[in-house]
């Protein structure tokens, strides 16, 4: 089954393109035009990967991004953080807890490589958390 | 105590062989004595035989029983004490004698008691026993005389020993009074020696004290001597006349101008009454007049001489002097003389005339000072920066014209007014008070002292002041400078200036990032029309849109390049230093970057040197110029190779990007590294360059507090370096 991702960006073209760039790619996609929004599709359809862009009105990208972190239903989904302020996206994403970040302008193959490597992680994070269950389930009895 | 010890140790083995011998003597007496007593008992018990065989008592035979009973064991025991063999042969020899002897009583006395009286008288007569007793004797003398000899012998012994004791004594007791005598002598030159040193820091604390006080003397003496030299050449070198006299009135001092005017050498004055040298008659009268001295000495108090006395030279010379007269006293306040101070009054007049003189010369000063000031002023007044000079009451002495235009003020209301109180007490400025009265008087000097503030007449100001306090060459008067410079206009030009600066890298920042949005939609748009992912592109479509690629590319290279420079301008840049290996970041960035040196058919080759040790950068700004150097290198490179080179040089690594393309002018080099600056006539913007690039590399490796640096040969190819410090 294909992933879910949700992209989240207030500019219709730059999300636009995100999400052509992403179906082409195989992904299921969903776009959300502000962080209100995108918190309720999240919790609605609970993507395997958000994107989100920094730059937003009203709910900046790091805001959003600390609310699903803070979400226990929502917490176990990768964020990745798009910006165009280069210098301090690091700094930012790692202060709001987003998993990775892109500047913008980004060549195509980065952002494909990045959600790529996001969501690999993410699954092997989550096998991991099952077995561990599994096992601790079976000794357990 | 090893004396001591061995002393005692011989003397007691000394001693204890006296004491055997003592035994050894006493023993041999005791035998002596017990042969003795054997041989006489055996003589008691022959005659009471004897006895009895005459009276037929039986009480004769008593001694005879006691022998017979007890001779065997005391002969035995004399043998046992005593220890000599010679000795003890006699007594080997008595023993069947003795018994002989005794067997010869028993018949006897048997003879006699069985009624044989005859018989035994017959014996007795026939004189066997006295042969036998004879023999007995002979024995007993040789085994005494033996023994005698053994006595003798441990007399000498005895006696050696105690004459060897005696010897030993005698040398111990030497011993010990030498060593006594030479301890005495030690302890006797310690004392002594100690004594001697006590005496030597005596004697030297004595010399210091001396050789202190000689000094002060020296120093008394000199300054005494100084003292009397200055006292000398004050008298001679005052105007008046100066005599001195003792006690009695006699002349003892004449300074140069009592010699003159009394017509008297000192010489010969000395000694003579003073009345002699010091002549002077009433003016009017002409009358003699009583010597000051005289009285002076009687009475001892001062006196001050009327005016109307004429002295008479030596040589009949006359002056009017005017005198006065005082008594030198001594401590104890007792007058052992007298000074006598005069001076000639018709020089007054003359004295007088030089006066004129004097004021006609002061007045002509007076003017020369008048052409400084004017000098001083137009100077003031040629500067156009506002200056004012305070006198030490900080007063205004003058001020420039230029004071008075800046600040609205006119001359009337400024000189020699209390500078604070200028321009109504506008000038009552805390700072300037503090600079004034406070900092002045402690640095002569002090530049750039920043002052705002707002006055009524031309509104608020920052002033640089710059104060100079000058002593005058005469008198305690001290001036102060006060040069002011209006700097306000100036910091408002510099705010403005900052604040342009401002909002222009605010701008820019806005702008650029602005731009990037819009950029990334074309250039996502873009590569998803070329990569035909929504439908198919024919070549030639693909062409114009490679085209259209390229240059966003390009855009997006410049935007960031802007805000990384605009970043650097600021002094922004913030640098993440960290420990890597230069090798393994030029490897992995020559391998990203091949891409390019590809579509030119090119290669990197990369000549990394091991030796290189960890090095702290931040990574990825040295990553930002590698990559400038590697895509300049390429654009710049129409066939051949780019090679990358790293080299240890101790202190710093090298790093070496070269290529075989067009090269530079000598000329051109410098301005390689400015900002926008692109060589070959815009062949770089043809070539896609920002003309930032080497300009960011250079600010790069320079917050490294590296170098970089280029060289090239037209048509040959170029080798851009750069270094970075090894810590």
């Amino acid at each position: 089954m294909a992933k879910k991702i949700l992209v989240v960006d207030d500019e219709p073209d730059v999300l636009k393109i995100l999400l052509l760039r992403l179906n082409k790619t195989g992904y299921e996609t969903i776009g959300a035009r502000d962080g209100r929004e995108a918190l309720e599709m999240a919790r609605q359809i609970i993507p395997d990967l958000i994107i989100l862009d920094f730059h937003m009105p009203d709910m900046n990208g790091d805001e959003v991004a600390r609310i699903l972190k803070e979400d226990k239903d929502l917490k176990h989904i990768p964020i990745l953080l798009i910006s165009a302020t280069v210098t301090s996206v690091a700094q930012r994403a790692e202060e709001c807890g987003a998993d990775g970040y892109i500047a913008k302008p980004f060549q195509p193959k980065e952002l494909i490589s990045a959600v790529k490597k996001m969501l690999e992680q993410s699954e092997s994070v989550n096998l991991k958390k099952e077995m561990d269950h599994g096992s601790k389930d079976s000794s357990s009895r | 105590m090893i004396v001591a010890m061995s002393v005692i140790t011989i003397s007691l083995s000394v001693f204890m062989h006296m004491e055997k011998s003592a035994e050894l003597r006493k023993n041999t007496f005791i035998v002596l004595n017990n042969a003795d007593d054997l041989l006489s008992e055996l003589v008691d018990a022959e005659t009471g035989q004897r006895g009895y065989l005459l009276t037929d008592n039986e009480t004769f035979l008593k001694p005879y029983l006691a022998v017979r009973d007890s001779i065997s064991s005391n002969l035995g025991k004399l043998r046992q004490i005593s220890l000599s063999s010679a000795a003890n042969k006699h007594l080997d020899a008595l023993r069947p004698l003795i018994d002989a002897k005794l067997a010869y009583l028993a018949r006897n006395i048997e003879l006699y008691s069985s009624g044989d009286i005859a018989t035994a008288l017959a014996n007795v007569r026939g004189g066997q026993d006295k042969r036998l007793m004879d023999s007995i004797r002979s024995e007993m003398k040789s085994f005494v005389l033996v023994e005698q000899g053994a006595l003798a012998q441990h007399d000498a012994q005895f006696q050696g020993e105690l004459r060897i004791l005696f010897i030993f004594i005698v040398i111990a007791s030497l011993l010990i009074l030498l060593f006594s005598l030479s301890f005495v002598y030690l302890i006797y030159r310690e004392t002594d020696q100690r004594l001697k040193n006590l005496v030597h820091l005596e004697t030297k604390h004595l010399l210091d004290i001396q050789e202190k006080t000689n000094n002060e003397l020296q120093l008394i003496n000199t300054a005494l001597q100084i003292s009397e030299e200055k006292f000398a050449v004050t008298l001679s070198s005052i105007g008046d006349a100066v005599m001195a006299t003792d006690a009695e009135g006699r002349v003892t001092f004449l300074n140069a101008v009592a010699e003159k005017l009394t017509g008297w050498m000192q010489a010969k004055a000395s000694g003579r009454p003073s009345d002699e040298i010091f002549n002077i008659i009433n003016e009017e009268t002409r009358q003699p007049s009583a010597s000051p001295i005289r009285e002076v000495l009687s009475h001892g108090t001062a006196k001050n001489l009327a005016n109307h006395t004429i002295l008479i030279a030596r040589g009949g010379g006359e002056c009017a002097i005017a005198d006065s007269c005082a008594p030198i006293l001594n401590r104890e306040g007792r007058v052992f003389g007298a000074v006598l101070v005069f001076r000639d009054v018709t020089e007054r007049k003359a004295v007088e005339d030089g006066l004129e003189k004097t004021r006609k010369e002061l007045e002509i000063t007076k003017i020369s000072e008048d052409a400084d000031r004017e000098y001083a002023e137009s100077i003031i007044n040629t500067v156009r920066e506002p200056l004012i000079v305070l006198d030490q009451d900080l007063r205004v002495v003058t001020a420039s014209r230029s004071f008075y235009e800046v600040f609205k003020v006119n001359t009337k209301e400024t000189v020699g007014q209390l500078i604070y109180d200028l321009g109504n007490k506008q000038w009552n400025i805390p700072k300037l008070r503090e600079l004034l009265e406070t900092i002045l008087p402690q640095k002569t000097t002090f530049d750039n002292y920043e002052v705002e503030h707002d006055f009524t007449a031309i509104g608020r100001r920052i002033m640089l002041l710059d104060a100079r306090q000058i002593q005058r060459v005469l008198g305690k008067e001290r001036i102060i400078l006060l040069a002011i410079e209006d700097i306000t206009e100036r910091k408002k030009a510099e705010e403005a200036t900052k604040e342009a600066m401002e909002s222009k890298s605010k701008f820019t920042s806005m702008v650029s990032h602005e731009l990037r949005s819009p950029l990334t939609v074309i250039m996502e748009s873009i590569n998803l029309v070329l990569e035909g992912l929504v439908g198919s592109v024919t070549d030639e479509q693909k062409d114009i849109l490679d085209t259209a690629k390229s240059n966003i590319d390009r855009l997006g290279r410049l935007i960031n390049n802007v805000l990384d420079f605009q970043k650097m301008e600021a002094g922004k840049m913030e640098l993440d230093i960290k420990e890597y290996d230069i090798n393994k970041i030029v490897l992995e960035t020559s391998r990203e970057m091949n891409f390019l040196a590809e579509e030119k058919d090119m290669s990197f080759t990369v000549n990394a040197d091991d030796s290189i040790p960890m090095t702290k950068f931040d990574k990825d700004k040295i990553i930002q110029v590698l990559t400038n150097l590697l895509s300049n290198a390429v654009k710049f490179t129409e066939k051949g190779n780019i090679s990358i080179t790293t080299k240890n040089e101790t202190d710093v690594m090298h790093v070496m990007v070269e290529d075989t393309g067009l090269g530079i002018q000598a000329t051109d080099i410098p301005k390689l590294f400015q900002t926008f600056e692109q060589l070959g006539g815009g062949l770089g913007k043809k070539r896609g360059g920002t003309g930032l690039g080497l300009a960011i590399s250079k600010e790069i490796i320079q917050a490294h507090k590296g170098n970089i640096w280029a060289e090239s040969q037209p048509g040959k190819g170029s080798i851009l370096h750069f270094t970075l410090p090894i810590k």
